[in-house]
Parts: structure tokens; sequence; C-alpha cells
């Protein structure tokens, strides 16, 4: 009876621990899931956005934002508001084969050991607003993405084509 | 091992060059409309006593009141720098050709005096010209205590005449923000579009070979025009079918279109032309003028024995004009 207890006890587990692995696996490699509105431009190459995400924490949702924010800019773009004009996306061609590993690592979500280097080139703005949403929170943020400097480095690290490519 | 080395150094510095296909230059032009609104015009009476008004490009950067527009030109070209693509600046070339202007009247050779030769025609093509025009408007509008740019911006393919990237659209209003950085801001907008745009245009261009424009002429005492009828490929042909062929089979896309065929005119537009072409063993860029010695060299040759003058009109347009040089 102790025995099959034990076994009952460690399956959950191992249920629990397979299912927490697949949520943050899926939490990490989403990287289209979320809502982006362009509020404004900088004079120094950035752009100011306001991102929505679906998290179990509001921690994670704010860090989760922040990722998806330098996601949209580089693989969906963000569609023009009524407060600013349309942003191109960087890698147009978005995850490839080719390309999968590197964006993993460089989008790779801050724990409280490190993060993805996408850290560089975003910066919050405001404060989050968090509204409960069954289990999970949905939770907006204003951050602003060094757009320029991020085009620059996935020029640099041959991510993105120069404008004068050909020539 | 050395010799190795030396090769694959050889080789990939080969690469390199054959990577590099002719660079379009840009240049921003004010708009006519900008220049009708602003006053930049000048006027003038044809023979038939019609009043003419046309922009007055050349003296527009000795107006008091053209801040605004160099504060554009400045913040474009600042941004078209960042991405590579340094732009021909409008001021500066009119600046250049009015010196060279006066140069060329003053030089004078040491040995004889003479001067140097220019044709009405040299004179005429010695003006601002690029191969992508940013076509730009902007106004500042009012609306109550709020102002705000309203703004314009196209490129175009200054030979086939095609918008290759196009922006519009209204900034924020304000109340308190200076007219300067209202347009900064509106230029700030709609750049990362605009280049995005541009660089679609070029990875077509990439793909399908550069788009130019051929046309072909007849000089007037030519024994020959495009109704000539040669013996081609067991057939009697028109000079205008075996010409078409000649297009059909060296272009990229081999579906030029031609959009005129007369017996002395005949044009050919969406020519879609390699970006290089091999020669002395490497590959070099090709423009239309390159393009189009092809054709030259064919029609010199039997059957047709015909002499041909080439004119460039820049890297995306030629005429050929059959009958003589």
């Amino acid at each position: 009876m102790k025995s099959l207890f034990l076994q009952m006890v460690s399956l959950l587990i191992l249920s629990f621990m397979t299912f927490q692995a697949n949520a943050q696996k899926d939490m990490q490699s989403d990287y289209y899931n979320y809502e982006v509105t362009s509020i404004g431009v900088g004079q120094d190459g950035t752009k100011v956005l306001v991102v929505t995400v679906e998290a179990k924490k509001i921690e994670d949702g704010i860090e989760l934002a922040k990722r998806d924010a330098i996601a949209a800019c580089l693989f969906k773009g963000v569609e023009a508001s009524g407060r600013a004009e349309k942003i191109p996306a960087i890698v147009p061609q978005g995850i490839t084969n080719e390309n999968q590993e590197f964006f993993d690592d460089f989008l790779k979500l801050k724990d409280k050991k490190s993060g993805g280097k996408y850290l560089r080139f975003v910066t919050r703005t405001g404060n989050q607003e968090a509204e409960k949403n069954n289990k999970n929170y949905r939770v907006s943020l204003e951050v602003q993405v060094s757009y320029n400097a991020l085009r620059d480095y996935m020029i640099s690290e041959g991510k993105a084509k120069n404008l004068n490519f050909l020539f | 091992m050395k010799k190795i080395f030396l090769s694959i150094v050889f080789a990939a510095l080969s690469v390199s060059v054959m990577a590099q296909a002719k660079k379009p230059t840009i240049m921003v032009m004010p708009s006519d409309i900008y220049c009708a609104r602003n006053g930049y015009t000048t006027e003038w009476v044809d023979e038939n006593g019609n009043k003419n008004t046309v922009s007055d490009i050349s003296n527009i950067f000795k107006k008091e009141d053209v801040e605004d527009l160099r504060l554009v030109i400045s913040e474009l070209s600042k941004i078209m720098a960042e991405r590579g693509f340094p732009l021909k600046d409008l001021e500066q070339t009119l600046k250049s050709i009015q010196q060279e202007t006066v140069e060329m009247g003053l030089l004078e050779s040491s040995s004889s005096g003479a001067y140097i030769t220019e044709s009405m025609l040299d004179k005429v093509i010695r003006t601002a010209k690029a191969d992508i025009i940013i076509d730009l408007d902007f106004s500042i509008m009012q609306k109550g205590p709020q102002r705000y740019i309203s703004y314009n911006m196209r490129g175009l393919d200054a030979y086939t005449n095609k918008v290759i990237a196009a922006n519009s659209g209204v900034g924020s209003p304000s109340t308190s923000a200076p007219i300067n950085l209202l347009l900064e801001e509106a230029v700030l907008n709609y750049m990362d579009s605009f280049c995005a745009q541009l660089m679609s245009h070029f990875e077509d261009m990439s793909r399908n070979g550069r788009e130019v424009v051929v046309k072909l002429k007849v000089w007037d005492n030519a024994d020959v025009n495009f109704e000539s009828e040669y013996d081609f490929e067991d057939d009697y042909l028109e000079l205008t079918d075996i010409i078409s062929y000649w297009m059909e089979d060296n272009t990229v896309n081999h579906a030029p279109t031609r959009t005129n065929a007369t017996a002395t005119n005949l044009a050919f537009e969406q020519v879609r032309i390699p970006l290089y072409k091999e020669r002395n063993g490497r590959m070099s860029p090709l423009d239309a003028r390159g393009f189009a010695n092809g054709l030259r060299s064919y029609l010199k040759k039997e059957p047709f024995m015909i002499e041909s003058k080439i004119y460039e009109r820049g890297l995306g347009e030629v005429w050929i004009i059959i009958g003589e040089k």
C-alpha cells in the first residue's frame, strides 16, 4: 500500500514537472503571441511601444512584455496607430532553421541568473497595468526599444540586411 | 601551401568584387506642389504667348524662408547615411554645377588658348539629376491652437517613372512643440517604413535584375528603319521583330514590354537586365549602356551591318540611334 502511494506521488510530481517545463518552453519559444501598439518615436532611433501579454504572474508578464517588444520589432513589425507610423520587421523572414538557435539564445527570457542579449535594447518606461483573466494575468507595459541599435546589431550578426547590401 | 592560401584569398576577393552592383544615386527634390505653394516658381511665356509656371529648383536654396526644407533634407540625409546610402545633396549639386559652368567658360589650353568644347546637349544634361528621386512635399497645418505636419514622400525611379516607395500622412497635433521638432518627428516616423520599401525594391532587383528602359530611334539620313526586312532564321523579318527577339533572349525575365513600335521608333520598358556580366574572367557590374552595347554590336554584324550610336541617359535608360554614329 505504501509503495503504491509512493508510486502515485512520484507520478504526480513527474507530470507536474513535465507540465511546468512545457509551459516554460511555450512561453520561451512563442515569439508571436502578444498585442503590440506603437505610440511614438524618439530622436535617437528609439520606438515607444505598449505590449500586452498573458502570464501566470505579473513579474513574469513584465519580463515577457519586454522580450515580446523586441520579438515584435524583429519578426512581426508593428502596425501604424493613430500616434505613430508602421514599424517594419527587422528580420521579416522570421524564425528559420538557420537562425532558430541564435534567436532562442538572443531572446532567452530573463530569470534569476541571466537573460538573452535582447535586454540591451529594451527599457521599461512606465508602470504596468495588470488585470486578472481566469488563471492568468493580462499585463500591459510601456517600453522603449532601441530600434536602430537593434537593427544594426542584427546586421552585424548577419541576421538582417543593410539597405546597401547589393551595392 | 602558400599558393593555395593566396588562391583562396584571391577567390574570396573576386567574390566580394563580383557582389557589387552599380549603386544608384538618390536625391531629395522638393515636389512641384511644394514649390508652387511656397512661391518657389518662375514664369515664362512661350512663342505662342502661353504663360508657363515651372518650379525654380536652381534658386530655391537662395530664398530666405527655406529653413524648414533644409532641415527635412538634413534629417533624411542623416538617416540614409546611417543606412549606408548617403544621399546626393541637391543644394551642393546646384552649387557645383554653377561653379563648373564658370570654370568651363574660363579654362583655356596653355599652348593654343583653346576653350573646352561643349555642345548644346552637354549643357542641357548638366543638371541636378539622380537615379532615384525622393519627391518631397510637406506643409505645416493649423487647427485651432494646434499645429501639425502633413507629409508626403515618394521614391521614384528616374528612368521607369515607377514609384518604388511611398509614405504619406499627418503627424500628431501639438500646441507647444516648435515646428522643427514636428518636422523632425514626421521624418523619423516615416523613414523606417520608407527604407523597408526601398529594401524590397533592391531585393526584387537582386532576384529579377535591374529594370531599365531601352529606346531605339533612327537618324533622319539613315537608309534603314525598323520596318526594313532581313533574312533571319529561315524567314524574312522586320528589324522590329529581330530586335524584339534579341531583347527577349538577353533579358532576365525574357519578357520586356514593347511599348512603342513604328518605322522610326521602338521602345522597350520593364527590361530586366542582369546585374553583372563576365568580362576578362571576372564579373563586372552591368548598367543600361553595357546592356545596349550588346545590341549595338549585334546590329553591326552580318546580315544587318547597321552602324548605331548609343546615348546614355543614366544608369537605367539608354537610347540606340541607328544609321550612323
